[in-house]
């Protein structure tokens, strides 16, 4: 069950999630960029971005978690954060570097579980490690240098619990009900449920 | 610009954007996200509407990050500011420091669209092959998908018809509607790989090319050029 291969129906699957997730991720920036210009009056334009950020990781969990394989939450990433870069993301080709980055921190923890652990708690944990990864990352690609100590923790705050919900345990309920479905019995999150 | 390699297209922005992001010069930014835009404009395949559609959700970003920099430069006594203003405060650290954030978003931005509305998605997969080795499986595998997509979305749209004629209401990110289209994407990807193998998809067999993507100089002064412009830039402006 712990290949590394991939076998075609594997990569079409996860490629046609990582479309799907990258139309989503699109639609997550016009809404971000949405809710932040009416955060705007207000001044807190930033909050918008971390509000919905989790979603940003929710291909990479949610393939990972259906294939339970090393990589795939890496390649899920890749793939969508390609496909939004070619749909015209106005991140540019950086969404790109950030697709690494994100997916490098789900893969983590699933990878310190031996990619036998699949449950609620390694799914919060691969949300969290993209969570911080994505968050480290901002200091290069957003100059979070330039804001003061005290917001970046509200920030950091916000994504995270963004991110455990969406790419946590919503990935996770996803997960569970295609499993129901009997669909996957030829992926890995199939067999487990017998 | 659509002439260029686009696997090499993407090498040169993604190079100039990292090179970009070590710096936060406002002019240079500006310089970079005019010049882009020019550049995409100026392309005669470039859909105009889609141009003035995709710059939109970037300007009110930016405009955000402006905005917030303004009312707290607003501000007379910078030093003075309490919490009644507080949230305000703590977002950016100067009026300066709003001005280089928005004008990174902008320059980005720019490099974004330039490289979305001069590319061909097949050519841009088929060049990620032919020039950067990725294996003919991955390929293939997402053009496939790539190409089933229009039907996976308009499967969305049958099941919201189909839970409208029932009476019931689904928004746009309903479960509803959401599940069954996931549901579907995964019945269609085990069908497409069937399909793809039972007709001889081999990837690791000896291969041709039916659309060979040119790749030539022109790319790599292309690579340079855009970099050594960049570099430049910093150092100049």
């Amino acid at each position: 069950m712990n290949s590394y291969i991939w076998k075609l129906r594997d990569i079409i699957m996860v490629s046609l999630l990582s479309i799907i997730f990258a139309v989503i991720y699109l639609g997550a920036v016009y809404f971000a960029s949405f809710l932040g210009s009416v955060l705007t009056p207000v001044g807190l334009a930033p909050f918008g971005n971390e509000i919905v950020f989790g979603v940003w990781f929710m291909a990479s969990t949610l393939a990972a978690y259906v294939m339970q394989k090393p990589g795939v939450a890496v390649v899920a990433e890749v793939l969508a954060a390609l496909i939004e870069v070619l749909m015209g993301s106005m991140y540019g080709p950086m969404v790109f570097v950030a697709g690494i980055i994100q997916g490098v921190g789900a893969e983590i923890p699933f990878a310190l579980g031996r990619y036998k652990k699949f449950n609620l708690t390694t799914m919060c944990l691969a949300a969290t490690g993209s969570c911080i990864a994505s968050f480290l990352w901002g200091f290069v690609r957003s100059g979070f240098g330039l804001l003061s100590i005290r917001l970046l923790a509200v920030m950091f705050l916000i994504r995270l619990m963004s991110s455990v919900i969406f790419s946590g345990v919503l990935c996770k309920s996803i997960g569970d009900g295609l499993a129901g479905t009997g669909l996957l019995k030829s992926y890995a999150l199939g067999k487990s449920r017998g | 610009m659509n002439k260029l390699n686009p696997g090499y297209k993407f090498l040169t922005l993604l190079i100039a954007s990292l090179v970009l992001s070590i710096t936060y010069n406002i002019r240079l930014n500006i310089v970079v996200f005019i010049v882009s835009f020019a550049a995409t404009a100026l392309t005669r395949s470039v859909n105009k509407k889609k141009l003035f559609l995709v710059l939109l959700p970037f300007f009110l970003t930016s405009a955000g990050l402006f905005m917030s920099g303004f009312l707290f430069s607003s501000a007379d006594n910078i030093a003075n500011v309490t919490a009644a203003a507080g949230e305000r405060v703590v977002y950016v650290t100067s009026w300066d420091s709003a001005l280089k954030l928005s004008s990174r978003v902008l320059a980005f931005g720019g490099i974004g669209i330039l490289f979305a509305l001069t590319t061909n998605s097949m050519d841009f997969i088929m060049s990620l092959m032919q020039q950067f080795r990725l294996p003919p499986k991955f390929a293939y595998g997402l053009l496939a998908a790539y190409h089933f997509f229009p039907v996976v979305r308009d499967e969305y749209e049958i099941v919201r018809s189909a839970l409208a004629v029932r009476g019931i209401k689904a928004g746009p990110l309903s479960k509803k509607r959401f599940f069954p289209m996931l549901v579907h994407a995964f019945e269609r990807s085990e069908s497409i790989a069937m399909a793809m193998e039972s007709r001889g998809f081999d990837s690791d067999a000896e291969r041709g090319v039916a659309f060979s993507v040119p790749f030539g100089k022109i790319d790599f002064v292309f690579l340079f050029a855009v970099n050594a412009g960049v570099i430049a830039g910093i150092m100049l402006i």
